[in-house]
């Protein structure tokens, strides 16, 4: 592999831009508007470089995490990216003027307490989880490692956070009363329910087994 | 041969090792850097000259199934793509080339446009069709690499449109190696994978490099 992938546009990169939904748990590449962290200069956006593998106890998150700050640069980088290996850029972030990217040289670990759910501005797809994983794992150490092989690697927790969502969506209905302690109680039961399966999400052979099994329990507690 | 066959050629695409073959949000598929283009079919097949056990299904009976298919709701696709067959939010929305956000949105009854509903159907059909003659669980299937130790996987077939490779696939009527080659005469570099995901002391999975061919 000769240079660092790149996404085929903009939009391959963002799974939610505005609109992010309360139920999506919190995952690597999430990034937020946070409020006076002491350790951070400028900008007050912050993105989860944790990976998504060791970033809970259960259902919680951890106490700490790793974020990296976003900051703004003076030009946008066009695609194909080349070089530019001190950052991962966020092209088309939001509507605004601003070129906005992940700093690797403002890393931080902070308190999970500040990133409040209601602050979450983006979400970014698989690949564009892959891509800021293959960009910290070289800013780290300059050794390359393909997008397709980190998402194998992390595709059993990216799999279960997706079918969480969508258990979440659908089983909190549509009240707006008690929203997050609803939301918790259902990211427990839906942990419950994942549990004794985990070991097939290992297998690419088995998710989409493991896909049919909690979409029908979805189903069948909504009767 | 079938009309409707196609060979995806990526032109100037960059030896920068594995790619994905993704969508953009306008549903054209790119190698990295590289333009997309159809081209007819003009390969021919390993096994041309064998006695076929069964004839891969034709342009017609895929299009009469996807007309078929565009008259129920969508949130009935949805459910039929999901709960029936196992895919993923995101699968679904690379097989068609929009966000997740906006399958989201469909869920919630957001509306559909004709093209969006002529994809979804399609989707729904291919995966009726492999799951009638020859694949057990297509929705798994789909998420497999065409061939052990390259990048592209059988789903990554579904956003160029490849329905015609990806059904000779399933039959056998084509190799992978071949199927890659159509792709990108250039896939044996382009496409390999230089790591391999294997389960680590603490049961989760890690990344090592993977084994020169042909080293135990």
């Amino acid at each position: 592999m000769a240079s660092l992938e790149s996404p085929p546009s903009p939009n391959a990169l963002y799974r939610y831009r505005a609109d992010v939904p309360l139920t999506r748990p919190i995952c690597q590449g999430d990034i937020f508007e946070v409020a006076n962290l002491t350790c951070l200069s400028g900008n007050q956006r912050v993105v989860i470089l944790t990976h998504p593998c060791s970033m809970r106890q259960g259902v919680a998150l951890r106490n700490r995490l790793t974020i990296a700050q976003v900051t703004t640069a003076k030009s946008p980088v066009p695609l194909p990216w080349k070089g530019r290996y001190r950052i991962m850029p966020l092209p088309d972030l939001d509507p605004g003027d601003h070129f906005w990217q992940i700093d690797f040289e403002e890393i931080h670990t902070i308190s999970s307490a500040t990133l409040v759910t209601n602050k979450r501005i983006v979400c970014l797809e698989d690949l564009g989880i892959t891509l800021l994983q293959q960009r910290y794992i070289h800013y780290l150490t300059r050794y390359q490692v393909e997008t397709n092989t980190l998402y194998d690697s992390s595709a059993n927790v990216l799999t279960e956070v997706e079918l969480m969502e969508y258990w979440v969506e659908s089983l909190v209905g549509d009240s707006s009363s008690d929203l997050e302690e609803k939301i918790r109680c259902q990211q427990a039961q839906f942990d419950k329910y994942i549990t004794p399966l985990r070991n097939d999400l290992l297998m690419e052979s088995k998710r989409a087994s493991v896909r049919r099994k909690v979409y029908s329990e979805i189903e069948k507690r909504l009767r | 041969m079938h009309a409707w066959l196609r060979v995806l050629s990526a032109k100037g695409t960059q030896s920068t090792g594995a790619k994905h073959l993704l969508p953009d949000s306008q549903g054209t598929t790119h190698t990295g850097a590289a333009n997309v283009t159809y081209y007819p079919n003009t390969h021919r097949s390993a096994n041309e000259g064998q006695v076929a056990l069964k004839q891969p299904t034709d342009e017609a009976e895929l299009k009469s199934r996807t007309r078929d298919l565009i008259k129920k709701p969508t949130k009935e696709l949805l459910r039929r793509l999901t709960v029936e067959f196992g895919m993923s939010w995101s699968g679904i929305a690379f097989a068609i080339g929009i966000s997740v956000q906006s399958i989201r949105k469909w869920r919630q009854g957001a509306s559909i446009s004709n093209d969006n509903k002529m994809a979804l159907a399609k989707v729904v059909a291919v995966l009726d069709i492999l799951n009638e003659e020859q694949i057990e669980d297509p929705a798994s299937w789909f998420e497999l690499p065409i061939l052990e130790g390259y990048s592209p996987r059988h789903l990554d077939l579904l956003p160029g449109k490849q329905y015609g490779p990806l059904l000779e696939l399933a039959y056998s009527y084509r190799e992978p190696q071949e199927v890659l080659h159509s792709i990108n005469p250039n896939w044996e570099i382009e496409f390999r994978l230089e790591h391999e995901v294997f389960i680590a002391e603490d049961g989760l999975p890690a990344i090592r490099r993977r084994k020169p061919r042909g080293k135990p």
